[in-house]
């Protein structure tokens, strides 16, 4: 059983989310909220969703699993004003989402969950620093390294108490530096690792600019970034591994 | 079974020259492959889906090329380099996996059951977005692989394997892995088309479980086919009846099965390709014309002009052949009757039973309509004389020749048996695959106007050279060769190209050589172009062993 009422911005932004890296995820209902966790098909990068009941005006279920084509969805879902409600039941003999939008009414095949790939287990990391940004600032930065380069390199000099962007591309390149003036905290490490824009670019657009980003770095490591949604009823890890560094 | 060990066999079995030692491989694999056996077979060589399903997984190399791109983040420039210089974009893959960029979070080993089961999944892929979900799929794949698999996902993806291993291979290595004869392991598969079904019974039931699989409704039998006799005396001679065998006249239009149950109508052309879609006439034919529930018959469709009655030339018949939308139009402008020669099944395998009680079978089933479904035309001669009356006849109404059939035998599928003759008035044409080309000069310096051909192996899965031609087409026929060739260039060298050996052209010539300049030890000579064999896969292109045959037949 699973029904459940909330605003279309609300479940709009946390799909988005998920849906820059997969096409289809597979959702957990839980009695507290729903989670999501997906790794693209190159596992690469990888999304770890939760929302809880609290981000709905109402949510009930006794637990399950339902997998969903997450384009469809967003379809339905933009259907709404952002401030309008979307209420979500799951058909159990049909095996279909019945969505319900002002008036509108839709139903929504469901995919099944077996035939979505198994995420695979992920190492913990312990990564050697901590950056507290503002989303409006890797805004910044994604897009400056996107002016000259495919790849960005993300870094933290620990002696300097700065973290630094950098992107070098055939003919020019990008530096940027924030200090701790400009960063919301900074827990001190050498770190530095390159990434591909591609991803970081469609991680990005998903980040609220007035979130406040925990980002966690490391020499040649996966990053992380976790940031809240609905207000703090929800929260998203992102990780994305690394490329490797020519010399 | 993890990818890998498939892998290891994989890399053994294309390192060496030698069939005894790729057949001992093979078999090992095959014994040690338990629940897998079926899925393995067919990977063996290098398809996830039996032959006459004819089932295109749509995996272009640019498709290949963003997959490994996006699951090793090598830039796909250095991707097409790479290509290009080996000219096999498995080789790529490797070297791409190797020498990755990207990082991954994790990995997962590859099993051959994802590897299999995630192929066969890409050709049910369709619609918007579909393109995006394969690249995604294959970069799955790749991303999990190590080098050695990188190599051979993609090159099964792609479709070709390229390890040397044919249906003769896998057919002695079935036979030496299960104890089983070879003759009843190729017969199995020639009845079935269907590699995973003949090695299951081998091992399960072995040489008696072989011999008791037999044709079926809608699970296509390859065609028996006939050896091309020099003229109408040496044709009788050969099928062994004297003067005195089944004539038939042979048409020049498409082979075709038939298979009938009920209203269920299917056509499925001599590469098990269904073509039911492209010939409603057809269909409404046999529902009309076949008096029986449930059957499958064997015969020729043959394009006829509605305005003089007389057959179309093959190149504008194969229209018929190619055409997916606007078919009724087509069918109007170049109707076909179904010329009908044999009866594989009227309920029950026929297969055994000699070609006279086969015939007549075919008459007591069928209530032929002029022009649409009808007998083949046909004669049991009294003589000489009569023979070559009935020959120059089919000649003069604008046929192939004849075809001379010892009423005697039965049914062998895919063979080309010593009890049916095949005579036309020349050298007969041979269908090639065109592997180089090279720039012509002066002119047609645009055009590719020198192609090199081959026959192929189908022991070794390996096309042989057999020659270069540069004459017989017109302008306008060259420069749509030549469109249709430069999108398979696979590496250039100044005026001189390797293409994807795709395009089977017909050619004819005025005798076959002795040469050491191409790899098949054959050159043709005064080799000219007949057309382009639409109808045809590589695979289907005439065999080294036809061209050591003809170079015998000649002296």
């Amino acid at each position: 059983m699973f029904k459940a009422i909330v605003s279309a911005d609300t479940l709009g932004d946390a799909l988005d989310s998920v849906s820059v890296l997969v096409d289809e995820c597979k959702i957990r209902l839980e009695d507290d909220g729903l989670s999501i966790r997906a790794v693209d098909p190159a596992n690469v990068g990888m999304v770890d969703l939760s929302l809880s009941a609290a981000a709905f005006e109402s949510y009930e279920t006794d637990g399950g699993v339902i997998g969903v084509n997450l384009s469809r969805l967003e379809e339905f879902v933009g259907m709404a004003d952002s401030d309008q409600l979307v209420e979500l039941e799951l058909d159990e003999e049909t095996r279909k989402l019945h969505i319900q939008i002002e008036g509108l009414e839709g139903t929504l095949a469901l995919i099944d969950p077996d035939s979505i790939r198994q995420e695979p287990d992920l190492p913990d990391l312990d990564l050697s620093a901590e950056v507290a940004i503002e989303g409006a600032d890797i805004d910044r930065a994604v897009t400056a390294a996107d002016m000259v380069s495919d790849h960005i390199a993300l870094g933290v000099d620990a002696d300097a108490e700065l973290f630094y962007v950098d992107a070098e591309g055939d003919t020019d390149d990008v530096h940027l530096e924030l200090t701790t003036e400009d960063l919301i905290a900074l827990t001190p490490g050498d770190a530095r690792s390159l990434f591909s824009l591609d991803y970081l670019k469609d991680m990005d657009k998903a980040i609220p600019s007035d979130a406040e980003v925990t980002m966690e770095v490391g020499e040649e490591f996966p990053v992380k970034m976790h940031f809240d949604i609905a207000e703090g009823n929800g929260n998203v890890t992102y990780m994305l591994a690394p490329r490797i560094q020519s010399d | 079974m993890e990818y890998a060990t498939l892998a290891a066999v994989y890399r053994s079995v294309e390192a060496t020259q030698a069939d005894t030692e790729k057949t001992a491989a093979l078999a090992d694999l095959f014994r040690d492959a338990g629940d897998l056996l079926p899925v393995v077979v067919r990977l063996a060589r290098g398809k996830v889906y039996p032959r006459y399903a004819a089932t295109d997984l749509g995996v272009s190399s640019s498709l290949t090329q963003a997959a490994v791109e996006k699951a090793t983040g090598v830039d796909a420039n250095r991707i097409e380099e790479w290509w290009k210089e080996t000219g096999d974009l498995g080789a790529a893959a490797e070297r791409a996996v190797a020498e990755r960029t990207q990082r991954t979070l994790a990995s997962t080993p590859l099993t051959v059951e994802r590897v299999h089961d995630t192929l066969r999944e890409l050709a049910e892929y369709e619609g918007a977005g579909s393109q995006e979900r394969k690249v995604d799929a294959v970069a799955g794949l790749v991303s999990d692989a190590d080098p050695a698999e990188a190599r051979f996902v993609v090159r099964t993806a792609l479709g070709h394997l390229r390890i040397g291993v044919g249906d003769g291979t896998v057919r002695d290595a079935l036979a030496t892995a299960f104890e089983v004869p070879v003759d009843a392991v190729e017969r199995a598969h020639q009845l079935t088309n269907d590699v995973a079904l003949v090695a299951e019974t081998a091992r399960d039931e072995g040489e008696a479980g072989l011999h008791e699989l037999d044709v079926e409704l809608f699970r296509p039998a390859e065609a028996m086919l006939a050896r091309a006799a020099d003229d109408l005396e040496a044709g009788l001679a050969d099928v062994g009846t004297g003067d005195t065998a089944y004539l038939e006249v042979k048409y020049d239009g498409a082979r075709v099965q038939l298979h009938k149950d009920g209203d269920d109508v299917r056509v499925f052309t001599r590469r098990m390709e269904d073509v039911t879609a492209q010939f409603p006439d057809a269909v409404e034919a046999i529902r009309a014309g076949v008096d029986t529930d449930r059957c499958i018959l064997d015969g020729e469709l043959v394009g006829y002009d509605p305005d003089t009655g007389d057959p179309v030339a093959f190149q504008r018949f194969s229209k018929r052949i190619k055409r997916k939308y606007g078919v009724e139009e087509l069918a109007a402008e170049i109707p076909v009757t179904l010329h009908l020669f044999d009866c594989l099944h009227d309920g029950n395998s026929l297969l055994d039973k000699p070609l006279a009680a086969r015939l007549d079978r075919l008459d007591a089933l069928i209530d032929p309509i002029p022009g649409d479904i009808e007998r083949a035309r046909h004669l049991t001669p009294d003589g000489p004389d009569a023979a070559e009356t009935f020959y120059r006849e089919a000649l003069s109404a604008g046929h192939e020749g004849v075809m001379c059939k010892n009423p005697e035998a039965a049914y062998t599928p895919g063979r080309r048996v010593d009890t049916m003759a095949k005579v036309k008035p020349t050298m007969e044409p041979l269908d090639l695959v065109v592997t180089r080309a090279k720039y012509s000069e002066g002119r047609r310096s645009e055009q590719l106007g020198r192609l090199y051909l081959a026959c192929y192996d189908a022991d070794r899965d390996a096309l042989r050279e057999v020659g270069r031609l540069s004459t017989g087409y017109t302008d306008e026929e060259l420069a749509a060769l030549t469109e249709r060739l430069e999108p398979l260039i696979r590496e250039r060298d100044g005026r001189d190209v390797d293409l994807d050996p795709e395009v089977v052209l017909e050619a004819e010539y005025e005798e076959i050589q002795e040469s050491t300049e191409y790899g098949s030890g054959y050159a043709l000579r005064f080799p000219r172009f007949l057309g382009v064999r639409e109808d045809l896969a590589p695979t289907d292109a005439d065999t080294h062993e036809r061209v050591e045959r003809l170079y015998e037949e000649q002296r």
